[in-house]
């Protein structure tokens, strides 16, 4: 090795990390180099003095000096925090307001998923449609809807054509003429039709007079199999619809009653005329084997003078009417017959 | 809450596990808890930034913010290495950038060998405190190690960082190599020829080392 390899490796040398080969190897020549011994003498002083610096003391109130900063720093951490957190004052009206936003979204959706949660909600008693395919309700003044609307849970097609056919337990059935009824379990509707149901349910009544019945669950069964499903839904939305303008009209006390009369259409007449005095109104009128049904709205605090009126024009049959006359408008079922 | 050491107690430690229940309470936002590791290792962390950088002035601003950086970033410490270890790099890094922003106009080459480094308030902060030592003594030592920090100061900066973390501030060669992200190998390299490159310096300074 030449000197400066060695001038180079006396640190390593002073660290003893050296192998000893090599530092018997650098001993041998430091004992016949005087230069790369002084060499060794040069590091080992600058060794000491490097050592040997004193060390400097931190000036006076050093640490008070950092510590204001970093408590400086905190405190503005601190302020973000508690401006996000801590400020009731503030955050009490937002908050108020959060919970009102929350509890009407929360209404909104309910109303919004209210059939999804009645499809999958259980239905407590199935009933079994059978012989002519025909349901009907203890209301006397059930709603017609034909069939094919009808809310039947979701079935294989092949359960339409073997004729029965789970329907919702909620809606109950009674035959009533030739037209099929529902009703709304939830809102049991006696006698009265909501107005809004008047408009298209005797269309769709009409329509499906003229289908047959075996044509309808054809189509409905060829409906099902081509999947169809969005036609379901609109379906059953019309019905949703429908049942709640029920629950709106089946608020309103009705009363059925049965007039015979000599003559059907002067009894009617003079029934029309006797309205005009009350200040009622017909709202339906349905003509069916010979019958005239009238359906009025009449304040309630007439309805006693009027059904004595009544009967100077025929025999009244009161089939259901209330011992407590309610207060507002109520509804009155009157079929009129002949003896 | 856990029990704090009393400071005192604190003080007088060996550096190393102790920082640890301090360095939770500041993780925690106890902002009192970094009074204590202020308190603890401001001195090497002073001596440190002042080898590295030759001005006391300027040293003790570059140790405050790099008490504060410690105390910003003191959530990503994840114990990996000591406190002090971990704080120390925090100090370099401050001390490296100060010395880059102030190459322009560096005060050390302005300044005279003879100018001793001096507080606020005047004193000689690197003066022996042992009233036994002649007046004489006293300045041909002070002027000695004048000397010796200009040459330390000559040393390019790589050298400079392991000469005063190992043979200034004794850490270990693992340390460093954590410190400065460098192999041990590297680290004893750099090393050795930064003592080589230190000797050669004193000598043309001294002229005569023995």
């Amino acid at each position: 090795m030449t000197c400066s390899e060695i001038e180079n490796r006396l640190p390593a040398y002073m660290e003893d990390i050296l192998s000893p080969e090599e530092k018997k190897s650098m001993e041998e020549h430091l004992a016949s180099c005087s230069r790369c011994s002084q060499a060794l003498a040069d590091l080992k002083k600058a060794d000491e003095f490097v050592h040997g610096l004193e060390e400097v003391e931190p000036p006076p109130f050093f640490e008070q000096r950092i510590m204001s900063r970093v408590r400086e720093e905190a405190g503005r951490k601190k302020g973000i925090l508690q401006r996000l957190f801590y400020p009731l004052y503030i955050k009490v009206p937002v908050q108020v307001m959060a919970t009102f936003l929350v509890a009407v979204l929360a209404f909104y959706v309910y109303q919004k998923g209210e059939p999804e949660m009645k499809q999958t909600a259980p239905f407590p008693i199935p009933i079994t449609e059978n012989g002519k395919g025909r349901v009907t309700s203890e209301s006397s003044g059930a709603i017609s809807v034909p069939l094919a609307v009808a809310p039947a849970k979701r079935t294989p097609a092949g359960d339409l054509a073997d004729k029965k056919q789970q329907l919702p337990a909620a809606p109950r059935f009674k035959g009533d003429g030739e037209e099929k009824s529902i009703t709304d379990s939830r809102a049991p509707m006696r006698g009265e039709r909501p107005e809004a149901v008047k408009s298209f349910a005797p269309a769709m009544t009409a329509r499906e007079r003229d289908m047959p019945p075996v044509k309808a669950e054809a189509f409905s069964a060829a409906r099902d199999r081509a999947g169809m499903q969005g036609a379901d839904i609109a379906s059953e939305t019309l019905l949703t619809q429908q049942k709640r303008k029920e629950k709106t009209a089946a608020k309103r006390s009705t009363f059925d009653l049965t007039i015979q009369v000599g003559d059907t259409y002067a009894a009617v007449r003079e029934i029309e005329e006797r309205l005009g005095q009350f200040n009622a109104r017909i709202i339906d009128r349905q003509r069916r084997d010979g019958e005239e049904i009238l359906k009025i709205e009449i304040a309630g605090r007439n309805i006693a003078e009027f059904l004595d009126r009544l009967k100077a024009i025929g025999k009244i049959d009161a089939g259901r009417i209330p011992p407590a006359v309610p207060e507002g408008d109520v509804a009155v079922s009157i079929k009129i017959k002949e003896y | 809450m856990p029990e704090i050491p009393d400071p005192v107690d604190a003080q007088n430690r060996n550096i190393g596990d102790d920082d640890a229940g301090f360095v939770t309470h500041c993780q925690r936002g106890d902002s009192e808890a970094f009074s204590f590791l202020v308190r603890r290792h401001q001195k090497k962390m002073l001596n440190t930034a002042y080898r590295m950088i030759g001005d006391y002035e300027e040293a003790c601003d570059v140790v405050q913010e790099a008490f504060l950086s410690a105390y910003r970033s003191i959530g990503k410490f994840r114990g990996d290495a000591r406190f002090s270890t971990w704080l120390c790099g925090i100090v370099l890094n401050h001390a490296r950038n100060h010395l880059t922003q102030k190459t322009a106009r560096s005060r050390r080459e302005a300044a005279s060998l003879d100018d001793p480094v001096k507080s606020q308030d005047g004193s000689f902060m690197n003066e022996p405190r042992s009233q036994e030592e002649s007046i004489v003594e006293r300045i041909e030592k002070r002027e000695v190690e004048m000397k010796v920090q200009e040459c330390i100061g000559f040393l390019d900066a790589e050298q400079r960082e392991v000469l005063v973390l190992r043979d200034i501030q004794g850490f270990s060669y693992e340390e460093i190599g954590f410190i400065l992200k460098l192999p041990e190998g590297t680290v004893k390299s750099r090393l050795f020829r930064a003592r080589n490159a230190l000797k050669n310096g004193l000598l043309r300074v001294f002229g005569d080392l023995i």
